[in-house]
């Protein structure tokens, strides 16, 4: 048994690789990517205001599935053909920096206005009231949300299984049939909850970091 | 010259007009109280003067200089950006409900503006803090968040904050009205030091006896207009008008 284990070991842990590349990489542009989208989204410009509505709308409202499917099999049509993997990155940038968007935006409305008063007399310009007052408390309120959505995040990668990217799902996929087993399954299971348990933990931290003048 | 100076200022909001043509002019260390009921429009006013707020007519100069004026098509037109700021900046405002930055030290707080839009050096921000913490009585609370505070002791740290930008002018809206009545001496307090330190200054209140032993002249506001004004002892003891006359005696039996 542990030697059956061991010798899968070497694959799986090269599919969990993929996934945590397309992980980080989501996370890395997705979040920045929210961030500007919710300041278009709040913006006084109606057509920017409401352009990203609609396109959070979209991609909100739609399977990502569905998404990843359209970016892989879906852009060749109009003359857009992406390899596997930028492709699965992009639909989840996309698809991810649409509900980051959302929760940035809750954040910064939920900061009182007095806050953006209190600024403003001192002689803050916007920027400076947004980078040094508004979005320091508002990223202590949004990391509970943020934190949920980068577990979903690890679970969602999966997905990418359905175009032929060989992250752990696959690999594992590849074993059961291969040797058919059900080990692997449990050992897949094992490394998922050991990435969001270890995803847990971070945002804890960050949390108690965040939160320290409460 | 007037440290600050308001002509015919109107202000609506929607239908309703909530400043109906105020003029006011402050000399350099004149303290002058704002009393009226609630909803007359004493908030608006000084929202008007440190540019929360938009009039809708009239002027505004600080220190000679136009924040707003009217152009020869009666429309208002305010300085550009970046000028504007930098009047603004020469007036402090204390608000009611203190809007102290609950992510930053008491320190940081008061030196969080310095540096960031004066660009003046840490050590010399944090000197000066340092200095205004001692004035108002909080040396000891300089590494604490506000949450720790007392509601007395935001509002002296928020004073501190507004005076780290040595305006010229410092604006308080109702200061202790969020404080617990045992509360309010400290505050007022540190407000009578800064009078007898010659600061100009506008305040909004409901301390009937602190308003006439600091100020120098007391304006009564009532819906949206200046009803009366003069020197404390004239308006309190022997006001002109019918309006006054029932404020004063409303909240002095209260
Ligand atoms: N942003 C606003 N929008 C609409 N009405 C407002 C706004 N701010 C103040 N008002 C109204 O203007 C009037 C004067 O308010 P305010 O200046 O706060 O009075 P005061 O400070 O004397 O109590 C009130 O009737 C209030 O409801
Ligand atoms: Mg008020």
């Amino acid at each position: 048994m542990t030697e059956y284990i061991f010798s899968i070991l070497p694959s799986l842990l090269g599919g969990t690789l993929v996934t945590l590349e397309i992980f980080v990489i989501t996370i890395m542009c997705s979040l920045p990517l929210g961030l500007v989208l919710a300041f278009c989204r709040i913006s006084r410009y109606k057509v920017l205001s409401k352009s990203v509505g609609i396109y959070i709308w979209l991609l909100r409202g739609t399977p990502l599935l569905l998404q990843l499917f359209f970016v892989y099999y879906g852009l060749p049509y109009f003359g857009i053909t992406l390899d596997r993997m930028p492709a699965a990155c992009i639909a989840f940038v996309l698809n991810y920096a649409a509900y980051f968007a959302e929760i940035f935006r809750g954040g910064i409305q939920s900061i009182d206005k007095g806050q953006y008063e209190g600024a403003k007399v001192l002689g803050f310009t916007y920027l400076q009231t947004m980078f040094r007052i508004i979005l320091p408390q508002s990223a202590r309120r949004v990391l509970a949300p943020v934190s949920n959505e980068a577990i979903t995040l690890v679970k969602d990668t999966a997905l990418v299984y359905a175009i032929g990217v060989g992250e752990l799902l696959r690999a594992t996929k590849i074993a059961v049939s291969r040797d058919a087993v059900t080990t692997p399954f449990l050992v897949a299971a094992a490394f998922y909850l050991v990435m969001t348990f270890a995803l847990t933990k971070l945002f804890e931290l960050l949390e108690e970091r965040f939160g320290a003048y409460e | 010259m007037y440290v600050i100076e308001a002509n015919n200022i109107h202000k609506r909001f929607g239908s309703f007009e909530v400043l109906k043509g105020i003029s006011l002019a402050v000399r350099e260390g004149e303290v002058v109280a704002v009393i009226g009921p609630s909803g007359s429009g004493k908030s608006t006013l000084l929202r008007c003067l440190c540019n929360l707020d938009m009039i809708d007519k009239g002027s505004i100069y600080i220190e000679n200089e136009p924040m707003a004026h009217e152009t020869g098509s009666g429309s208002v037109r305010y300085a550009p950006d970046k000028q504007l700021r930098k009047l603004c900046r020469k007036t402090g405002m204390v608000f009611q409900n203190f809007n102290l930055f609950p992510h930053r030290t008491v320190l940081q707080n008061i030196t969080e503006a310095p540096i960031a839009v004066a660009k003046v050096g840490r050590r010399e921000a944090e000197d000066y803090a340092l200095y205004l913490l001692e004035k108002v009585g909080l040396s000891d609370k300089k590494d604490v968040y506000p949450s720790r505070l007392s509601g007395g002791q935001k509002q002296r740290v928020a004073i501190a904050r507004a005076l780290a930008m040595k305006p010229r002018i410092v604006l308080f809206d109702e200061p202790t009205s969020a404080l617990d009545p045992e509360l309010t001496g400290e505050v007022l307090n540190v407000i009578r030091d800064l009078a007898r330190d010659n600061m100009t200054m506008i305040i909004v209140t409901h301390e009937m006896g602190f308003a006439r032993e600091v100020a120098d002249r007391v304006i009564f506001m009532d819906e949206g207009e200046i009803v009366e004004e003069g020197v404390p002892s004239a308006i309190f003891t022997a006001p002109r008008m019918k309006r006054t006359e029932s404020f004063i005696g409303k909240v002095i039996c209260l």
